[in-house]
């Protein structure tokens, strides 16, 4: 069975989801075991996190495209039978992500936005390097919580 | 060695900080007054995609315009606040902007 253009779109949203949940996971690895940077790990660790912050962005603009087909209302979409079938899995779940996940390229941002900003700092400096452990937590558990809300509905029904 | 409230936080930081954490609140409220009928018009700036277009539309938009002019106005000064402080405002702007959400969700479909 071959997948539709929108079924690769869609997965390609959820490779982004993972793919930034690594690249956090990877952040917070420098972040405990490294006690110094050179300068070209800091700049590879710059760019790393701005690519980070711009993929979802286009992991929310994917995500906005999708939804579009989604909820078309016709019986055949795949809020149509999700709301027949089980509701919540919608109203619940499918919001949480949906609207939850705009804070998303905040959240990004803001990490690389101090990544930049603090350069060497993040692992020289106990502060910053606490602050940035605080801001990568916040955003890998509120990005598992909401990968963990957008897998929920896509088991009663995917878009196609 | 300095602690986080010792560390001091620049205007061009303080500046993201303060904008990306009204933004997140702003995101809750605007969720909170989606089907209000004199702005759930407003808020379907692409009606395919309903009030979520509008939500990000308009929060990134106020994101873009808050950090702009906070960065004009603090750039020069060299501390506002302390790292511990705006950490805070931050991680408590993200909770608040979601829980807004998810209080105005329909729960009571999970009994249905």
């Amino acid at each position: 069975m071959a997948l539709t253009s929108l079924e690769i779109v869609m997965l390609i949203h959820g490779f982004i989801a993972s793919i930034a949940l690594m690249a956090a996971t990877l952040l917070i690895g420098v972040l405990m075991f490294a006690k110094e940077l050179s300068a070209e790990d800091v700049s590879k660790l710059k760019w790393i996190s701005v690519g980070t912050a711009f993929l979802v962005f286009v992991m929310d603009f994917l995500g906005g495209y999708g939804y579009t087909f989604y909820r078309v209302k016709v019986p055949t979409s795949a809020r149509s039978i999700i709301l027949a079938t089980a509701p919540w899995a919608h109203e619940v779940a499918f919001e949480s992500m949906e609207y939850v996940s705009l804070l998303g390229p905040l959240i990004a941002t803001a990490i690389a936005y101090v990544v930049w900003h603090y350069e060497a700092d993040i692992v020289k400096e106990p502060a910053v390097k606490r602050v940035l452990l605080i801001m990568l937590a916040v955003a890998i558990l509120w990005g598992l919580a909401l990968v963990g809300a957008g897998v929920i509905p896509t088991r009663v029904a995917s878009v196609k | 060695m300095k602690s986080l409230s010792e560390m001091k936080v620049s205007g061009s930081l303080a500046a993201m900080f303060c904008s990306t954490s009204i933004t997140s609140i702003l995101i809750g409220i605007l969720f909170y007054v989606r089907n209000d009928p004199s702005i759930n018009l407003t808020l379907q700036v692409y009606s395919a995609a309903g009030t979520w277009s509008g939500i990000g539309l308009y929060s990134y938009i106020i994101w873009i315009i808050l950090w702009l002019i906070g960065y004009i106005a603090l750039r020069g000064r060299k501390e506002v606040g302390s790292l511990r402080t705006w950490v805070i405002v931050f991680v408590l702007s993200v909770i608040i902007g979601t829980l807004i959400i998810e209080a105005n969700l329909e729960w009571a479909s999970l009994f249905e």
